[in-house]
């Protein structure tokens, strides 16, 4: 028992020994760990109801409006507050879509090889080179901008660079003499697939869907100020939209709600950038 | 180098068939019929169901309207727009001057800036300076283009007043000639600047990691064991290799700047396609849409393959390469 509780201590003081020694990632965690306690208690931090429209139109930042209030009356500060949950819920759901995708489809094709290689891998090829912002705004615009289909639309669109990592992940696995060992005593591809090429490889995929939450929240924020967002949401890039049209009399709207967007953005990014680092010593070097 | 050409220029031709493919697939898994989608009505007249029925043969099976498509495509029709009734093709030559001299001034001013501040920042690493350009980098890569833009705006026009808000030209003013070139550069400062501040720091990261690691090589330790001097080695050596990435990138992000800078001619105001777009989604003008979209991808299947034949023609490990 003891010792068990000996080696977890040592495991987490380890931990806490690589994120104290990769600033990115230091920064990262300590930003989002803000912004997600933010989210999480929303409901009792907000002032107002962010969708309760009132007469104190285009109220400036003060004692009564935290961060002032928006064209029709809402409170931005608590529009901020429940805006958060969604860029966050739809980052994170999108780029696990991806990271899924991905880590499948990538780890098929490294590991299987031959022409099922071939094949994925020229798909992927294909896939690079589509403008997936475009594409993406095309779906949503034809489909419909609900949550669930702009998540479900980043998450199909972005997968390739996970799939990229994956499959050189495989590759190099897969001469390891521990899976040939599995091989030669009759285990499945597949199950070797499952089981120990994709567990030892995901780690970049999980640096490389980091920061793919990142990318995800800045494309739903471009969707929204183009008016795709999903209506029924309070979204950080309809807010950006709206205060558009009151930059000059109401400068606080785009301001404060853009500027969420960058901390939240740069939260996982920076997270994501770390884990890359703890990862490669190789740019340990280039930090 | 023929072998490796050969492979990109078939991954780019299966690019447009793929953009066609989904092109197509869109209109016909859509909800809704097609020809409401093409028509832009939900109750079309009939004699306007027969018309696009015919025009599009709607009632052939789905392998043969596809070849269609592509049939019309090839004849350089890309649709009428529901909003003017006019050529999709048309109204997207139109717009595409203003939305090029954007994108491309921008990404030119941002690779030039970004690989020599990469450059100066990998030669000097851990300075203050590199220290400092990576937190911006890390700041500006994080920053939506349109709300830099809005920012940008707000202090530069809003509150010192120092450059016009939105548009390409004065209207009122009529310029021609040279103050016509003047004021159109005035309408340019703002919109090229977000355009250049939100791209410097992806060619910023590319030049500095790629100049450290040709750095760390050992034919590098081994021209410095020579005696050699660092600026030569720099120049001779180091610049070559280090600047391949940068090539191969610049192709990637020509494309996706043209996309990219959509959103950001829409905070401008700016004339371009960008506009074009969010008008045809407002208006959800699908044929409008789908034609930006189908020639977008398709330039830059072709960006691509230019890029592909420049770098395997510097890359000498490539040109030597028949394997590639």
């Amino acid at each position: 028992m003891n010792v068990k509780r000996n080696r977890m201590r040592a495991r987490v003081t380890n931990t806490l020994q690589v994120i104290n020694s990769i600033t990115q990632l230091k920064i990262g965690l300590c930003l989002l760990a803000v912004i997600i306690l933010l989210a999480l208690f929303a409901p009792f931090l907000a002032v107002y109801d962010p969708f309760a429209l009132n007469d104190d139109l285009l109220a400036p930042p003060g004692s009564q409006y935290l961060l002032g209030t928006d064209g029709l009356g809402r409170d931005v500060f608590s529009e901020l507050l429940y805006g958060a949950r969604t860029s966050i819920f739809i980052g994170v759901v999108a780029a696990a879509i991806s990271g899924v995708l991905g880590t499948l489809i990538g780890g098929l094709s490294g590991f299987y090889r031959g022409k099922l290689d071939s094949v994925l891998s020229e798909f992927v090829n294909v896939f690079l080179m589509l403008p997936t912002f475009f594409l993406i705004l095309l779906i949503v615009a034809l489909f419909g901008s609900s949550m669930l289909n702009v998540m479900l639309v980043i998450g199909v669109t972005t997968w390739t660079g996970n799939a990229v990592l994956m499959r050189a992940q495989a590759m190099s696995l897969r001469e390891r003499t521990y899976v040939k060992s599995l091989q030669s005593i009759g285990v499945s591809k597949f199950k070797i697939l499952t089981k120990h090429i994709i567990p030892n490889g995901i780690f970049p995929i999980i640096a490389n869907t980091t920061m793919n939450i990142s990318g995800a929240i800045l494309t739903e924020a471009g969707l929204s100020f183009l008016g795709l967002g999903d209506p029924n949401l309070v979204s950080w890039g309809q807010m950006v939209f709206h205060g558009k049209s009151y930059l000059v009399n109401g400068w606080w709207i785009s301001t404060f709600s853009g500027f969420a967007i960058v901390v939240t953005v740069l939260a996982f990014y920076l997270i994501g950038d770390g884990l890359n680092h703890v990862l490669s010593p190789k740019l340990r070097d280039i930090k | 180098m023929i072998t490796y050409l050969r492979k990109r220029i078939i991954t780019a031709i299966l690019v447009i068939i793929v953009s066609l493919s989904i092109n197509f697939m869109l209109v016909h898994l859509a909800p809704g019929n097609p020809i409401s989608l093409i028509a832009g009505k939900d109750n079309p007249s009939p004699e306007m169901v027969a018309a696009l029925t015919e025009k599009y043969g709607l009632n052939d099976p789905i392998y043969i309207q596809f070849f269609k498509y592509i049939g019309t495509l090839l004849k350089g029709d890309l649709g009428y727009s529901l909003i003017n009734n006019e050529p999709v093709i048309k109204l997207i030559a139109e717009k595409m001057g203003p939305t090029l001299l954007l994108a491309l001034t921008g990404l030119i001013l941002a690779v030039v800036i970004g690989t020599a501040l990469g450059i100066y920042a990998a030669r000097h690493k851990g300075s203050p300076f590199d220290v400092v350009m990576n937190g911006i980098s890390y700041l500006f890569d994080s920053t939506p283009g349109f709300w830099l833009g809005l920012m940008l705006i707000l202090v530069f026009a809003s509150l010192l007043k120092w450059l016009p808000t939105a548009g390409m030209v004065d209207l009122r003013a009529s310029h021609t000639g040279f103050a016509y070139v003047l004021d159109v550069l005035l309408h340019l400062i703002l919109p090229l600047l977000t355009v250049v501040l939100s791209q410097i720091p992806y060619f910023f990261r590319i030049a500095r990691s790629s100049v450290i690691q040709v750095m760390a090589e050992d034919f590098i330790t081994t021209l410095r064991a020579t005696g050699m001097k660092e600026g030569r080695i720099f120049r001779k050596y180091v610049f070559k290799n280090a600047i391949l990435p940068t090539v191969t990138v610049f192709g990637l992000s020509l494309a996706y700047v043209v996309a990219g800078v959509a959103i950001i001619e829409i905070v401008f105001s700016w004339p371009g396609t960008g506009k074009l777009l969010m008008d045809a989604i407002m208006k959800r003008d699908y044929p409008l849409l789908m034609g930006v979209y189908l020639i977008l991808s398709v330039s830059i299947a072709v960006c691509m393959i230019l890029v592909d034949v420049i770098y395997s023609m510097i890359d000498p490990r490539i040109r030597h390469n028949e394997k590639g």
